[in-house]
């Protein structure tokens, strides 16, 4: 993990499912919308809570579009609010 | 390589021969239907004919995505199922919500035929590029979010769409819920994949990428609707309520009829006090959950957290009238989960219980008749009673299976006046408890009976002004001429607008796009020509895609005139004539601006204008061979 994805802040109370964090992800490596090659994955392994994991694989660059283009502060930088 | 903004094939699985096989999206749905709905229409043009029975195997079950669908056009995610449905026989399509249809697309699909029936309990899994029948005999017999929950723990990302018991036992007033909340196929379309011993339908995480032509484009007009969405102030209320505040207000306002729609619900104090009690809670309970690239999260898990229900949760949002005559929130999550988890349509079994409770009232029936089940439309024990029962056709429960049309059939020829449906679907907004707008209106000239997924026009709410209806005209592309023969100095011809209303949303329909109205409002029918030019690549023009939009609604029609369909079943329910007591007040329909009762032979005179301005037949209620040659159906 680089020292910018560690400036990813995940508040996985904030994030609805919405997946537009893997879309957004997935067009700068494809150039389609393309969530299943997206860096970030959002997975809901806890069942009826209504809580999602916010995940980051490996080709992961911390570049942050995940974070920009976030609609509810699921995902924010260091330093911006959730 | 498939054209922009589709995943480029169509998947086609036969379920008696066990056969799967795939086609190039035709470029005849691409330019002619859009996708969505329209291309689900345009599917079945050949599939659906007069001795297509809806729980035979010869009823498709289409099941399509536009091409907003997959990539992050805000409210672009709905996925669209049509079919021939059991409880009214008009062959309709349903929209949802969820990932369904981005996982559809990411496998390379815009659409999926399913016909045939399995010899045994099967579910599809649609994989990248194909499917895959899998053996469901262990699933048979578990409930929408047991099903869902097992089937999610096999195959990882994916999005389902289940069956619960009510599917099982082929009841018609059933209804499922796409990944346990995004309602979709009222009316039975549970019931169609059971006939077929389809458990479910679970499309899987693919490597297919939606390509937009135009990014650049496509990216100022995606970011300046979400800036507008984001800094609107309605949506914090959306964010933290979703949808239910809106019954609230609309109780507290009079307009919750009760007693199968003959007397309003008054807000007394003690009531409002208690309501407002249960709105505290709900909100406090309630975690947002959105779909696809959507700002406007409305959907939501429910979770009881204290009390003899606590740990009771439910998806979505069925507050109708229950909770405002009892205001108990823990045992209101638990009737609406297990209405959830049996698979049964709230509207149309809501009424069902409300008329049995009316009718019992009246003397018309009787303990005896009901095989001793208590049925109370205030009680919620009542309506977890009859849930289990209903779902499983077990005693009075198999007469509620039927639906309303088998209700009306099963009681006494004096009571069915009582009934109130169209098309045998229970309509969602009476037109007493409010007033007859484009909303109320077109559940009458619905194909697919009494639904309520169309609208987008002035008249959702009251106080527009002749100004706000052109402004509202030229958003939803009617044109100049036509709204010269909407607009009539200071009023306007429901019949004639609804006509556009629906064309309007007949367009979001075929796109994917959501037709809520916290997201309609932010869309034009320029914007949606800009945005759609850019994802294809395809220069359209608003007139165009307009008349796609009308083109895509006349073959849904042309496709039920077949069925037997006509302007007698356009009519609406005899209740609604049925005058509605509020205190000591008897209160009838009124037009928008409350100036004239809406009385049968008014509502006649709407119907003749709404058939005039589609140009379609008045005395058939279907389109003339002229229409159809403007439409390039001629021959269907």
């Amino acid at each position: 993990m680089g020292d910018s994805k560690r400036a990813l802040v995940v508040n996985p109370d904030s994030c609805v499912g919405c997946m537009t964090c893997m879309l957004r992800c997935s067009y700068k490596f494809t150039g389609t919308y393309c969530p299943a090659m997206a860096a970030v994955i959002i997975s809901n392994p806890e069942g009826d809570s209504g809580m999602f994991a916010v995940l980051f694989s490996e080709k992961c660059d911390g570049c942050g579009l995940c974070a920009a283009f976030c609609l509810y502060g699921g995902i924010t930088r260091t330093g911006e609010g959730g | 390589m498939a054209f922009p903004g589709y995943a480029g094939r169509i998947l086609y699985v036969d379920l008696t021969g066990g056969k799967v096989r795939t086609e190039e999206t035709p470029r005849e749905i691409i330019h002619s239907y859009i996708g969505g709905s329209g291309g689900n229409t345009w599917l079945a043009r050949d599939l659906i004919s007069a001795r297509t029975e809806p729980l035979s195997p010869e009823n498709p079950i289409i099941i399509g995505a536009g091409p907003f669908s997959g990539t992050v056009v805000p409210g672009g995610a709905k996925v669209f199922i049509s079919t021939r449905l059991p409880a009214g026989g008009a062959f309709a399509r349903g929209s949802g919500g969820g990932a369904f249809a981005l996982m559809m697309k990411s496998c390379g699909f815009d659409h999926v035929v399913i016909t045939g029936s399995s010899p045994s309990p099967v579910y599809i899994k649609i994989i990248q590029g194909s499917a895959e029948l899998c053996d469901a005999s262990g699933l048979w017999g578990c409930d929408i979010y047991e099903a869902v929950d097992r089937l999610k723990s096999l195959h990882g990302p994916c999005s389902v769409i289940p069956i619960g018991v009510s599917g099982e036992k082929l009841v018609k007033v059933s209804i499922t819920s796409i990944d346990k909340g995004g309602t979709i196929g009222r009316g039975g379309l549970p019931a169609v994949m059971g006939s077929k011993n389809l458990k479910a339908v679970v499309a899987c995480l693919g490597s297919t990428g939606i390509e937009v032509a135009r990014h650049a484009e496509f990216s100022g007009i995606v970011g300046g609707l979400l800036k507008r969405m984001k800094s609107w102030p309605g949506r914090k209320m959306i964010l933290d309520s979703g949808m239910s505040l809106q019954f609230i207000e609309w109780w507290g306002s009079g307009s919750t009829l009760v007693k199968n729609g003959t007397e309003v619900l008054s807000p007394t104090p003690d009531k409002i006090a208690s309501f407002e009690g249960f709105a505290r809670s709900y909100v406090a309970n309630r975690k947002p959950l959105g779909c696809p690239g959507c700002p406007m999260a409305d959907k939501e898990v429910v979770t009881v957290t204290e009390g003899p229900y606590s740990g009771t949760v439910c998806y979505g949002n069925n507050i109708q009238t229950l909770p405002a005559t009892k205001a108990n929130f823990g045992k209101w999550v638990k009737v609406t989960e297990l209405v959830n988890r049996e698979g049964l349509d709230w509207f149309d079994f809501e009424n069902m219980v409300s008329l049995c409770h009316f009718l019992m009232d009246r003397g018309i029936l009787t303990p005896g008749d009901l095989g001793g089940v208590k049925i109370d439309e205030n009680d919620e024990d009542s309506y977890l009673e009859l849930a289990r029962l209903t779902a499983r056709r077990q005693g009075f429960g198999d007469v509620l299976a039927e639906g309303l049309l088998g209700l009306e059939k099963w009681l006494d020829p004096a009571a069915r006046r009582y009934v109130n449906h169209i098309k045998g679907l229970s309509p969602v907004f009476d037109p007493r408890a409010n007033y007859m707008g484009t909303m109320e209106f077109t559940q009458t000239t619905n194909p697919r009976g009494g639904h309520v997924a169309f609208g987008g026009s002035p008249t959702y709410t009251r106080g527009k002004t002749m100004e706000d209806f052109q402004r509202h005209g030229d958003r939803m592309g009617i044109s100049r001429q036509a709204m010269n023969r909407v607009i009539r100095e200071d009023t306007f011809s429901l019949g004639r607008l609804s006509r556009y209303s629906e064309d309007w949303c007949s367009l979001f329909d075929c796109l994917s796009l959501c037709n809520r109205a916290f997201v309609n409002r932010f869309y034009s029918v320029d914007t949606i020509t800009s945005l759609l030019s850019a994802v294809t690549g395809l220069d359209r023009t608003a007139e165009d895609l307009m008349l796609t939009a009308e083109r895509s609604w006349n073959l849904w029609r042309m496709i039920n005139e077949r069925l037997g369909f006509s302007r007698e079943d356009d009519h609406p329910p005899k209740m609604w004539f049925f005058p509605v007591r509020d205190g000591d007040l008897e209160l009838t329909i009124k037009d928008y601006f409350d100036r004239e009762e809406i009385t049968p032979s008014r509502m006649d005179q709407l119907l003749d204008e709404y058939y005039a301005e589609r140009g379609w037949d008045p005395d058939t209620g279907q389109p003339t061979e002229e229409k159809k040659k403007q439409l390039g159906l001629e021959g269907l």
